[in-house]
């Protein structure tokens, strides 16, 4: 394919995944059907199946990607101007929940269609899902810990970022940098310097 | 009050529902089906479920999440301190999670049947949970009820993350639960980890 083609079936993804998120946000994943990207993208089913060989189910793994992309590039953002450990898996958490507390699509899936994200937070799938968070966030936080750890971290964050989207906390607002920040004093860095008095080294 | 006798029967219908999904599935499973497994006419199973079986497979649900709760409760609760009771609990909860073989059809088939219970009630779930920590936390030397509360919140958390997403832990293996729950559960609890 040419380059200019390329870029023409780049642009069709990005407005297919648009409309997808913008149908998601409308009415959840379970009402949202084919025809429904189509219309709202205004592209037509033929080019639609074209872009997205597995239709429905394809358009649905792609969205996923596109907003795990996003996720990441704001949390690597957020992470970038931290000068220390605990600044650094503060701004994590709370770029992480901001993220996810203002993405119109999740907050439709959580209010008209749990099951479609419950699928991913519990059990094998949630397995799944905090290794992808995991092999991601064990990157940002390579500056301040050995790669094994910053990927127990990463994993270990990630659940603590899903247990307060799934469980709102009264106490804790993970959407507030000094709440993200009370979370990281209280527990994750005292259980830190125990895990390093145990490691080798 | 519901009478004892009448609660007998709800539990054998409940528990022949169960066994009708494990034999055949979710979408399967009719009412009639329900009735032979039970050993209850269809008229008595609407008589305790006047919605049929959207009600039933609901209840279903709810019984389920009790029971696995009343059980877990029962087998750790002979432990006396703070590192037995999630040691103990995680392992029993986690391989319970597995053998609860309707809770994984239902999930592979028909999630939005656990939106109910799993969902809209999980907030009591994570109470539960804290609350029957709380007296632990307690004999581990948690004074102040504030930071307990705080702690037995934190550790209610993670419990339910690790029982049914292990991640990089296996379960199954003791040494390395007893790694899990040091490291990362009680030394998050600060001074009080230790």
């Amino acid at each position: 394919m040419s380059g200019s083609g390329d870029a023409v079936a780049a642009s069709t993804r990005e407005r297919v995944i648009a409309a997808t998120l913008r149908c998601l946000a409308a009415q959840g994943l379970r009402r949202t059907t084919v025809d429904d990207v189509a219309v709202e993208s205004g592209i037509s089913r033929a080019t639609l199946y074209r872009a997205f060989p597995g239709g429905r189910d394809t358009i649905v793994a792609s969205v996923v990607e596109a907003e795990l992309e996003a996720l990441t590039a704001t949390i690597e953002r957020a992470v970038d101007g931290a000068s220390d450990l605990r600044g650094a898996l503060s701004s994590v958490i709370n770029a992480a929940a901001v993220w996810l507390t203002a993405d119109e699509a999740i907050a439709t899936l959580m209010f008209n269609d749990p099951a479609a994200l419950l699928t991913h937070l519990e059990f094998e799938q949630m397995d799944r899902t905090l290794a992808v968070a995991s092999s991601r966030l064990a990157p940002l936080l390579a500056r301040f810990l050995d790669q094994a750890t910053a990927e127990r971290v990463g994993e270990w964050v990630t659940r603590l970022v899903v247990s307060y989207l799934l469980f709102p906390s009264d106490e804790i607002d993970l959407c507030d940098l000094a709440g993200a920040g009370a979370l990281v004093e209280r527990h994750v860095l005292p259980a830190l310097a125990a895990l390093r008095v145990g490691a080798p080294g | 009050m519901i009478a004892p006798a009448r609660l007998e029967v709800r539990e054998r219908i409940l528990e022949g529902t169960s066994r009708a999904i494990c034999a055949g599935g979710v979408r399967q499973t009719s009412l009639t089906e329900i009735a032979r497994e039970s050993g209850c006419s269809r008229a008595t199973i609407y008589r305790h479920f006047p919605g049929g079986r959207d009600e039933l497979l609901d209840a279903l649900v709810a019984f389920e999440h009790r029971r696995f709760f009343v059980r877990l409760g029962q087998a750790v609760e002979s432990a006396t301190t703070l590192e037995e009771v999630v040691e103990r609990g995680l392992m029993v909860a986690h391989r319970a999670l597995l053998e609860l073989e309707v809770l994984q059809i239902v999930l592979r088939e028909q999630p939005e049947l656990l939106e109910p219970t799993l969902v809209r009630a999980s907030q009591p779930t994570l109470q539960l949970v804290a609350d029957f920590l709380t007296p632990y936390l307690a004999a581990h030397g948690v004074r102040d009820e504030a930071t307990r509360a705080a702690h037995a919140d934190y550790l209610a958390r993670m419990v339910l993350s690790y029982m049914s997403a292990p991640g990089r832990f296996d379960l199954t293996d003791a040494e390395q639960v007893r790694d899990l729950v040091r490291c990362e559960l009680l030394a998050g609890l600060g001074a009080h980890g230790q």
